[in-house]
Order: structure tokens, then C-alpha cells, then sequence
């Protein structure tokens, strides 16, 4: 499965890059865990990645060269953080654009009045 | 609570007998369960806070699909880079010119001196697998343990080999001169861009391990 959800988990699916890139463009850099926490906590706790479907879509954007990789070392362990490249940063503006468009589509449908 | 030198061994330990091969696949699981373990308040002994971060994780009976799941996404990762390597190969004005230029070679000796092209053809042949087998010594004289990358950038630098043996078995005899200058050519192009493909995961791994 790729991300679970408190509720309405079909209308989520397929936004897991986007939530990833939005949230790498506000910090610097962050790692996996971080990630889930954060989106846990943004979220009040409704939007729950799963660690089998975050750590893939890391790597996939890692070597599609929108992501960097730096390795530190973090009490004893090894830590992976990633961050934008600048290619990633284009990326994460081209992906908003594209949920906004799908957004105020989706509200003219639903709610005409509101669009 | 804080967790201790030991306890991140314990886990990897774990992970490694739980079927994840691969230390630098370990490495982020590593990372990802000592901080859900850290991220507890309160008394509770390591133990259970350690099974209940693999709960969290999802990753208390399937480590082995976990393993196969990334040694499948790697695959794909390096896959895509090997497809990208060679088309920037190409589109390398001075490697195109070389390329070319190694062609109308091979294709002038296969028609003026045929007697040559076989000799010619298996030094051509052997002389990137002999880097591959220099490469795969000094990197295993590194160290570097089993690593999915590792496994993926020798995989990739030895794709060539693979590609052409096929081909070569079903070509006739008698257009041996007309396709070998070809099957070279390609064979040189897939096998320099697995040569890139391979010095990114050492590039990778080795970044990897220096900080450790």
C-alpha cells in the first residue's frame, strides 16, 4: 500500500511526491523518519506514510537527480538527509502548480459557488 | 529514551538476520527504528520499544520483502541510470566521434584483413572485462561489505558482456565482417556508460562509508 490514511485514502494516493518535495522545499534538508513524523503532525495525525512506500519514492527522486543525498553521522548511526537539488526545486513549483489546477478543477465541480 | 551503541548493533543485527542483506539498505532502516525508539517517553525497556517501532514500521514479519522490495527499486534506479548514461554517451559530440571513428576502423580491417577481425574482435572484448576484474579486485580489497549498490554497479559495468553474447551466437558465419563492427561499436557504448554507472555507486558507497 502507499500511504495510509485515517479517511479517503483513493483521493490521496499519487500526491506522496509531491508531499515529499513540498516538505523538502520549507526545510532544508530532512530524513525519512522526520518525514513521517512531520506529515503525521501537519496532518493532525490523517495522513500516515508508510515506511514501505516513502524510503522507494525517496529513492526514485534521488536518482531522477531532484533530490541529494548527504550522509551524517547521528549518535552512533548513520543517517541519510535528503534535500533539494535545483532541478528538484523547479520540480516541487511545476508539481503545486499542477495540485492547484487540480484543486480549483475539482472545486468547480463539486462547488461551483466556491470556485 | 536514549539508545546505546549496543542496541543500534542489536538492531542491525536483527535486520541482517531478518534476510536485509545489504548494510547500506540496513543503514536507513537502522536510522529509521532507533529514532521511533527515541521517540518514546517515559520507562519502558528497549526490547519493547524496539518490537513496537517494527510494528509502526511494518516491518515485523515481512523483512525479507522488505530486502527484495529494495533490492527491486534499486535495480530500477540503476536500470534508469544505465538507459540515461548511454544516451549521454551519445550525445557527447567527442565520444560520438570516437565511436564512429572505431566503427569505420573495425568495419575497414573486417573488409581488407578478415583473418584479423577474430583476434581483434576478443581483445576488444576482453579488454573492458579485464578493467571490470581490476575494479572488482580494488574494490573488494576496500572492503566495502555487501552493499546493494555495489551489487548493482558491477551488475550494470557487466551488462555489456550479456548483451552481446546473444546476438554473436545467431549471427551467420558468412556476415560475420558486416555485423561484428556493430555489435562492437554497441558493445563499447553500453560498456563505458556501465562503467559510469558503476563509478557512481562507489562514488555512493564510499561517501557512505567514510563518514561512518
Amino acid at each position: 500500500m502507499y500511504i495510509c490514511f485515517m479517511s479517503n485514502s483513493k483521493l490521496y494516493k499519487g500526491s506522496l511526491t509531491t508531499i515529499i518535495l513540498k516538505l523538502l522545499n520549507e526545510n532544508d534538508r530532512m530524513y525519512g523518519y522526520e518525514i513521517t513524523q512531520k506529515v503525521k503532525a501537519l496532518t493532525k495525525g490523517e495522513l500516515n506514510i508508510t515506511e514501505g512506500a516513502l524510503y522507494p519514492a525517496l529513492h526514485k527522486l534521488e536518482a531522477e537527480g531532484l533530490l541529494d543525498v548527504e550522509v551524517a553521522k547521528v549518535d552512533n548511526r548513520l543517517r541519510k538527509y535528503y534535500k533539494l537539488t535545483e532541478n528538484g526545486t523547479k520540480e516541487t513549483v511545476n508539481k503545486l502548480e499542477e495540485l492547484a489546477e487540480y484543486i480549483k478543477t475539482m472545486q468547480a465541480l463539486v462547488n461551483p459557488k466556491l470556485a | 529514551m536514549k539508545v546505546t551503541k549496543e542496541e543500534i548493533q542489536r538492531i542491525d543485527n536483527y535486520l541482517k538476520e531478518g534476510g536485509i542483506k545489504y548494510w547500506d539498505v540496513r543503514l536507513e532502516m537502522v536510522d529509521h527504528l532507533v529514532s521511533d525508539v527515541e521517540s518514546y517517553e517515559g520507562s519502558a525497556d528497549f526490547e519493547t520499544l524496539f518490537k513496537q517501532s517494527l510494528i509502526n514500521a511494518n516491518w515485523h514479519n515481512n523483512l525479507k520483502a522488505v530486502n527484495s522490495q529494495s533490492w527491486k527499486s534499486t535495480n530500477k534506479i540503476y536500470r534508469k541510470k544505465h538507459s540515461k548514461e548511454i544516451i549521454s554517451v551519445i550525445k557527447n559530440p567527442v565520444n560520438l566521434i570516437f565511436f564512429i571513428l572505431f566503427y569505420l576502423g573495425i568495419n575497414w580491417i573486417a573488409q581488407s584483413f578478415p583473418k584479423v577481425l577474430k583476434p581483434l574482435f576478443f581483445v576488444v572484448l576482453f579488454l573492458p572485462f579485464v578493467i571490470m576484474t581490476y575494479e572488482f579486485i580494488k574494490s573488494w580489497l576496500k572492503k566495502l561489505g555487501r552493499s546493494v549498490n555495489m551489487d548493482y554497479g558491477f551488475f550494470y559495468f557487466s551488462f555489456g558482456i550479456f548483451i552481446t553474447n546473444l546476438p554473436i551466437q545467431l549471427i551467420p558465419k558468412t556476415q560475420l565482417s558486416i555485423w561484428l563492427p556493430i555489435i562492437l561499436t554497441l558493445y563499447l557504448i553500453v560498456m563505458f556508460a556501465g562503467y559510469r554507472v558503476y563509478k557512481y555507486a562507489l562514488k555512493k558507497v564510499l561517501i557512505m562509508k567514510s563518514v561512518n
